[in-house]
């Protein structure tokens, strides 16, 4: 089951390095749609895998494709460009870049900190939101794009 | 200043198109960014259960099919 709470925290207080982005991102800047997915960013370097690793070893994550455990070494994992895994508390989508942006590196002079259960956040701001949901080109990101806009257009007033 | 109005009415008439409910927009923005992500895990968890009551629904239906076939 997905508990978003407790990913957030768990990664957080690990000081694990990400970005919130994608569908989640558009929720938490006021989008009303659906999304299950929990997409970050995250920097592949190997201090930042280590937090990450320190963080998810309580909760059981395997790799969402093969079901196998996450057991490979730092040197192997960093040289990933996705990780998509399964945990106790839900899925997680971690990605090496954002097409269209970069990198998590690049990303980090177009992020909002924003504070959710407690912890700071870096979340990735409305018009790079856009900017990406715009590269990615699916039906279901132009509706993102167009709830987006309007939340950009009330932000104004 | 005429761009400006031009565009918030483009923006509008792109939302009626795509039929976005913008007071479901203007409700979320009155929450927090936590009472947002709540609301979405709520409606997950809403569909999730939605979900498994229409499979279990079904299955009565194909265990009758199987029985009667």
């Amino acid at each position: 089951m997905q508990n978003f709470e407790k990913i957030i925290k768990l990664l957080v207080d690990s000081k694990v390095d990400f970005v919130l982005i994608g569908g989640f991102a558009a929720v938490v800047h006021g989008v009303s749609l659906l999304t299950q997915d929990l997409d970050m960013c995250i920097s592949f370097d190997k201090e930042n895998l280590t937090r990450l690793l320190d963080a998810l070893k309580s909760c059981n994550a395997v790799h969402r494709q093969n079901k196998k455990p996450l057991k490979e070494s730092l040197e192997r994992l960093s040289q990933f460009k996705n990780l998509y895994l399964v945990t106790d508390v839900g899925s997680v989508d971690l990605l090496g870049d954002v097409k269209g942006l970069g990198s998590f590196a690049d990303l980090l002079n177009h992020t909002i900190n924003i504070e959710l259960f407690g912890r700071r956040c870096r979340v990735l701001d409305i018009n790079s939101l856009i900017k990406a949901k715009k590269e990615m080109g699916r039906p279901k990101d132009k509706e993102t794009i167009v709830q987006l806009r309007v939340i950009l257009e009330k932000l104004k007033k | 200043m005429m761009m400006r109005i031009s565009s918030k009415r483009d923006v509008w008439k792109r939302a009626k198109k795509y039929g976005v409910d913008v007071s479901l927009i203007e409700t979320n923005l009155l929450k927090t960014p936590t009472e947002r992500i709540i609301a979405l895990q709520n409606s997950i968890l809403f569909a999730n259960s939605l979900r498994k009551a229409g499979v279990k629904y079904y299955a009565k239906f194909r265990k009758n099919n199987k029985t009667t076939g």
